[in-house]
């Protein structure tokens, strides 16, 4: 039996907000068999006890954060510069509430 | 012989003697660039009037305003952010995107006196090993134009490699500065995880990305690392590990220091020139009286899968910022807001980023977390205390940077796990945030280079620069030239 059918790619697609074609989906699911399939090696070395490691130095996150002072970021206009629709000096997006 | 062909020592020197302007070397910079564009395509977009302008400036400064990359050409991967000059990462998506700020690294290059010259070809956000999924087109290998240069910092170490430009800066997340150095015969370097900066490096996997010099000789490596390193208040994950002289640790004696060599190293899928290589440098290093030991590493095929699992996952996540929002490309006529983000993305983004995405959303999705993400994340730890007992034992890790040399632009496009397998060697040091560098090795029978890794202590890059350039003296690998070059 195969693990990844077309249509869960179409699920993994809708979750990650991507509109996948019919292809695609055929394509990677076929390729994300091979590949989770070779990934699911490490499933069997024993990690029980022990902990996980998000992170690559242990030393993050012990270190003093810097103060908590207002600083000059991008004003307005330098913020809207790159949005592909703007207008009244905010981001413009479709109609959310019918 | 073109100033864009000397290095960064032999520049300092000639710049400071006053043998050259800072203007000639720009201009011969930008003419090899011209000269090669169309075979190679390593550069995007090279920086013309900026950087000309910026040479007339700094030929008027009095030599005691002078830094210590006073003049020196650098390229930079077109995924680190250059204030008002375009930031591809090689994607559809952000084609037309123009960052308002510089990274901290430009600050810090620009700040020492270097020139950025252009922004250089990339997998699409650092994403493959070989150039080819950058949607403006893939780059070539200086030393054979049917071959990648390897990836994701492609065009950076095909630019250095053909003399285009004394060094280049890329970004490392499984390999990005390191394989690609390999296959193209030339030094990179990935520092110490919070070693550099990565503020206004554009995300692709957080835990994981630094920002690192590729260039043609190693002391070139610690100039650029000297100006790079340290703490920095934009980037938390920054380290205020003090940063030393690294030039200086590049001339130290190396006779008292010690390699470990992983036991099985050469099964793991190398070719016979690799092989060949690996062991002659081996053999250096003894003649250098360095100590040569076998050390005990996990499989490397886990190291692979743990590095997938969590680069993936870091990058579904990363790239959700890509929403047609705030910058970038949008797909809306007529469409709801779900609608639109689903079409833009789905235009905007190739079909290896696409497929990453989707991994990474299943192995942080319900049901498969525990299976895969904190599998990973766990195997993760493993493989970190793995390195810190055999650091115990040694000084550093000497392992190839590539199971093979270059391959065959197209080779291995349609087998993304093929793709993925060539980062054998190199993801380990990404999931412990140890420093590692690729140095030239040699070349096989077909005239490919070959590169030699080293793997250290974290934040003794000291200690990686001081072998490999002791290394450096020994061989001449460094010193060959591209047919590329002397074709014309």
């Amino acid at each position: 039996m195969r693990d990844f059918s077309e249509d869960d790619v179409r699920r993994l697609a809708k979750l990650a907000q991507l509109s996948l074609s019919d292809d695609e989906c055929q394509t990677f699911a076929k390729q994300l068999e091979r590949i989770l399939g070779f990934a699911k090696r490490i499933q069997s070395v024993n990690t029980s006890d022990l902990l996980a490691t998000p992170h690559a130095l242990s030393t993050i996150n012990t270190e003093p954060l810097r103060d908590d002072k207002p600083q000059q970021g991008l004003n307005r206009e330098e913020a809207l510069l790159q949005a592909p629709e703007n207008g009244e000096r905010l981001f413009k997006v479709p109609k959310v509430i019918p | 012989m073109s100033p864009a062909e000397l290095t960064i020592g032999e520049l300092v020197q000639a710049l400071g003697r006053n043998e050259l302007s800072v203007l000639e070397l720009v201009e011969s910079c930008l003419e090899r660039i011209d000269t090669h564009h169309e075979r190679l395509h390593a550069f995007l977009e090279p920086m013309r009037e900026l950087s000309i302008a910026r040479a007339k400036e700094l030929d008027s400064l009095p030599s005691d305003k002078h830094g210590p990359l006073h003049g020196i050409p650098v390229a930079v991967k077109d995924i680190i952010s250059v204030q008002g000059v375009p930031c591809t990462c090689g994607s559809r998506f952000l084609e037309h995107y123009v960052p308002l700020y510089d990274a901290t690294v430009i600050k810090h290059l620009t700040n020492a006196g270097a020139i950025i010259l252009g922004k250089t070809n990339l997998d699409e956000f650092g994403m493959g090993s070989s150039t080819e999924n950058s949607a403006f087109g893939p780059t070539s290998n200086p030393w054979s134009l049917k071959h990648v240069p390897g990836g994701s910092s492609g065009g950076s170490a095909a630019a250095v490699a053909a003399r285009n430009i004394p060094a280049a800066i890329g970004s490392d997340t499984g390999g990005s500065i390191r394989q690609p150095a390999a296959l193209c015969g030339v030094v990179g370097l990935k520092p110490t995880y919070g070693r550099v900066s990565r503020y206004g490096l554009v995300a692709f996997a957080s835990s994981l990305d630094q920002i690192g010099p590729i260039t043609r000789t190693v002391e070139d490596a610690a100039r650029l690392l000297q100006v790079l390193s340290g703490k920095d208040l934009r980037d938390s994950t920054s380290s205020p590990q003090f940063v030393p002289n690294y030039l200086k640790l590049c001339r130290g004696n190396v006779s008292s220091l010690s390699l470990g060599v992983p036991k099985s190293v050469e099964n793991k899928g190398v070719t016979d020139d690799v092989r060949d290589r690996f062991r002659e440098a081996l053999s250096i290093f003894e003649s250098l009286g360095v100590t040569i030991k076998e050390v005990e590493l996990e499989t490397q095929e886990d190291a692979v899968a743990t590095y997938y699992l969590v680069a993936t996952a870091e990058a579904s996540a990363n790239l959700a910022r890509f929403d047609g929002v705030r910058y970038g490309l949008r797909h809306s006529e007529n469409k709801s807001l779900d609608q639109m983000y689903a079409d833009t993305r789905s235009a905007g983004f190739g079909p290896e980023v696409k497929r990453r995405i989707i991994i990474g959303t299943f192995v942080l999705s319900s049901g498969y977390y525990e299976a895969y993400y904190l599998r990973a994340q766990k195997n993760r730890t493993l493989i970190r205390e793995n390195y810190r007992r055999i650091f115990k034992e040694v000084d550093a890790v000497v392992l190839p940077t590539t199971p093979s040399p270059a391959f065959q632009l197209g080779d291995k496009l349609a087998d993304p796990l093929q793709m993925y397998l060539n980062d054998i060697f190199t993801t380990t040091a990404n999931l412990t945030g140890a420093p590692a560098m690729s140095i030239p090795a040699g070349f096989a029978r077909n005239g490919l280079p070959i590169g030699l890794q080293l793997i250290g202590k974290h934040f003794d890059e000291g200690k990686l620069l001081q072998l490999s350039a002791a290394y450096e003296t020994a061989t001449d690998h460094h010193k060959k030239k591209p047919p590329l070059l002397t074709e014309n």
